[in-house]
């Protein structure tokens, strides 16, 4: 049975349509992975050298214990934000004759081949064969490794009780708050003394200390049993769908009630509206985009010479911003409905306008916001940024319309936020690519420009822009015909579950 | 008045043929049910009236006027297949006022439509303060029929419409369809396994096998008994 399950684990990977149907996702799955391995490898063999350097009076093993909590903090704050806790796999198996403990236990047991509790090894090995194999001993080597492998699986374990609890009352949340604030107090205030306890715990690791060993593993098997109960407990949850029901509670908000008043494009505007605010997957990306806008302009601000030649095409891609995300998966993300809109008394063109012009509103409104900032701290790139936002507007919007009627992936809006691969195919990770080379002519023609290269860009990717602007009607026209031309194939994909 | 004219339409996945009809008339007004078992080719015709997938070969013409890549029909057209004609972050009422402004309805027309179907709803989809995601599969399906019916059509398609529905919403979405049928002399296609509902509100029968048609009947005939005969035989 405990094979039966794994099984099913595993075929439910790899027959997940958008990786089954994509060559291109899996190759570039295997690249990511691949460079993501290599990268630490290196960072492992290379280390050795910068803590010498850096720490000239320590042997680099000894500093790098020293760091050891830091280490394995951010490892568990990462695991706390993407691990998933493969609980959604039980709920298939409920109603059969399995008992929940074996579920619970297979659950568990399935999240401990999860990436994040091997990941490190890879950096770790090569680290320690340098510092402790030969110029310790090779126990201190295997006792080093066994040590930091028993600290990723206590994070695990942390991980996993936090995980699997179903609800968590707001005095528990509120103590938690509190007491990861008193840590990074503590870290800040008693940096020494807790890199000092931190060396201490590596080194006593790495000799073998028997009541360290024993100390972990005893706190490990603890709190597995207790994963196991809260497991069983989150099941009942996981049946329940009414406890899923809270969010609707919802009532028609002000955006959506303004955005209903506008005429003609107002009724898509307001659907689009909802799609993004009331579905996880569109949410997550609609809030954390603007986050991430202050601190590359404050960058490009400050060096905008500098990085002008290679960094345009990501200022171009976030001050197109939101939409620019987005509407990668064009039309993907009415995957679920499309038969409905496809058969209602609407014009394909105007939703498609309707969806330009939602995004360029946003572009325009984000770059209103930044404007006085811009202005204030460094007016001469004012001109690098309005021109891109309108280069982001028109051809860069126009390219990802254009190309999104040939993305048939079926989408779920309300899917996970992070580490989301439906939707994505090898076309579509090509088409985004495509954007940053349509500013290759706009370099040729700042270069051939009689003015500085900075401004010569600045303009041609205004006018560039502006003129997508004014022509959208004819452009978003041959997009739909587009759309038409291929509409069977893909509202045959998008029925695909 | 011919509402629906079908000419040689074929569609074929790969060597399977899934939907193979020669002629077909339906006439306006005419309540037409379509029965036949699992894969018969019944959501097929829907999907082919409605222009979701492209026919192999042959034509679908509502008021003489082919659906293909047209868009004529829309205005008078209602549907509801399954859950892709439902967008289920909406709440009811904003899935409501979403369609009805579609077709041109004030949010006054749309609220005093969905009065008369306060009975089928049983204050269990207004005012639930839900997206329809939420909702009972039961539920979702009202919501859709609802919504198909809400924009008064000329033509009317429901895939399966009595499944998921408790008896009660059965019997008033049966009364519902006839009166609207009889009232406004609406052209409907209604597929169903139930034959007793098929045969009670239906004022034609059709009945297809492996993508052909291999009855077309009228209740008042008293052809029934062949309907009934043909699932029998089959079942043994």
């Amino acid at each position: 049975m405990f094979y039966t399950l794994l099984r099913h684990g595993w075929l439910s990977f790899v027959r997940a349509h958008y990786f089954e149907r994509s060559l291109g996702i899996k190759l570039l799955f295997g690249f990511v992975i691949f460079i993501s391995l290599w990268y630490l490898f290196m960072i492992g063999l290379a280390l050795p050298n910068l803590l010498e350097n850096l720490f000239p009076e320590q042997y680099p093993h000894e500093a790098f214990f020293s760091l050891l909590l830091f280490v394995y903090g951010s490892e568990l704050l990462a695991r706390l934000f993407f691990q998933k806790v493969p609980r959604q796999r039980a709920i298939n198996y409920l109603h059969l004759p399995v008992k929940k403990s074996f579920l619970a236990r297979y659950t568990l047991i399935r999240s401990w081949f999860s990436g994040y509790n091997f990941f490190l090894l890879v950096f770790l090995v090569p680290f320690f064969m340098r510092t402790l194999y030969g110029p310790v001993s090779p126990e201190a080597f295997r006792n080093a490794l066994l040590g930091c492998f028993l600290l990723s699986a206590l994070n695990h374990s942390v991980g996993m009780v936090i995980k699997t609890r179903t609800a968590w009352k707001p005095s528990t949340l509120l103590a938690a708050g509190l007491l990861i604030a008193g840590l990074i107090l503590a870290g800040y205030f008693f940096l020494e003394q807790l890199m000092a306890f931190s060396g201490q715990l590596g080194l006593a690791l790495m000799k073998g200390n028997m009541w360290v060993f024993a100390g972990l593993v005893a706190v490990i098997g603890f709190l597995q049993l207790t994963i196991v109960q809260g497991l069983v407990k989150s099941f009942y949850t996981l049946s329940d769908q009414s406890a899923k029901s809270t969010e609707a509670s919802l009532s028609g908000s002000f955006m959506e009630k303004l955005l209903a008043k506008v005429p003609v494009y107002g009724i898509f505007w307001e659907l689009e509206w909802k799609l993004i605010t009331r579905n996880k997957r569109a949410r997550n990306n609609f809030y954390q985009w603007p986050l991430m806008l202050p601190i590359l302009v404050y960058l490009f601000v400050y060096s905008p010479g500098e990085a002008f030649a290679s960094m345009t095409p990501i200022l171009m891609l976030f001050l197109g911003s939101y939409g620019i995300n987005h509407l990668q998966f064009a039309f993907s993300w009415e995957s679920r409905f499309f038969d409905l809109l496809a058969t209602q008394n609407m014009s394909l063109q105007l939703f498609i306008r309707a969806k330009y012009f939602f995004y360029s509103l946003m572009a325009l409104l984000q770059f209103f916001i930044l404007l006085p900032f811009i202005l204030w701290l460094n007016p001469d790139v004012f001109p690098l940024f309005t021109g891109l936002l309108l280069f982001a507007i028109g051809p860069a919007f126009c390219l990802l319309f254009f190309s999104g009627v040939s993305n048939s992936t079926r989408i779920d809006p309300n899917g996970k936020s992070f580490f989301n691969l439906e939707g994505t195919s090898g076309r579509l990770f090509i088409s985004v690519l495509s954007i940053f080379f349509t500013l290759v002519p706009v370099y040729i023609v700042a270069w051939l420009l009689p003015m500085e290269t900075m401004m010569g860009f600045s303009l041609a990717a205004g006018v560039t822009g502006l003129l997508f602007i004014i022509f959208n009607k004819q452009w978003v026209q041959a997009i739909t015909n587009r759309f038409e031309r291929t509409k069977y194939r893909n509202l045959n994909k998008y029925r695909e579950k | 008045m011919t509402k629906i004219r079908i000419e040689n339409l074929q569609k074929q996945y790969g060597q399977q043929i899934a939907l193979d009809i020669d002629q077909l008339k339906i006439e306006q007004g005419q309540l037409v049910g379509i029965v036949g078992n699992n894969g018969a080719g019944k959501t097929t015709l829907f999907r082919l009236l409605l222009d979701l997938i492209e026919p192999t070969k042959g034509s679908v013409l509502i008021n003489e006027k082919p659906v293909a890549g047209n868009n004529h029909w829309k205005p008078h057209t209602g549907s509801y297949l399954d859950e892709g004609f439902l967008i289920d972050f909406l709440k009811p009422e904003e899935f409501f006022h979403f369609t009805g402004d579609l077709y041109g309805m004030t949010p006054k027309a749309i609220d005093e439509r969905l009065e008369l179907f306060s009975r089928f709803m049983s204050d269990e989809i207004l005012g639930q303060k839900k997206y329809i995601r939420q909702f009972s599969t039961g539920n979702k399906q009202k919501v859709g029929i609802i919504a198909a019916m809400l924009v008064q059509p000329e033509l009317l398609i429901l895939d399966e419409p009595f499944n998921f529905l408790d008896p009660t919403s059965q019997i008033l979405i049966k009364r519902m369809l006839k009166q609207e049928n009889e009232a406004r002399h609406t052209t409907m296609l209604i597929s169903s396994h139930n034959l007793n509902h098929i045969t009670e509100i239906c004022t034609r029968i059709i009945l297809l096998e492996k993508g052909k048609i291999i009855k077309d009947l009228t209740p008042e005939s008293g052809d029934m008994k062949e309907i009934e005969q043909y699932f029998s035989v089959n079942a043994e």
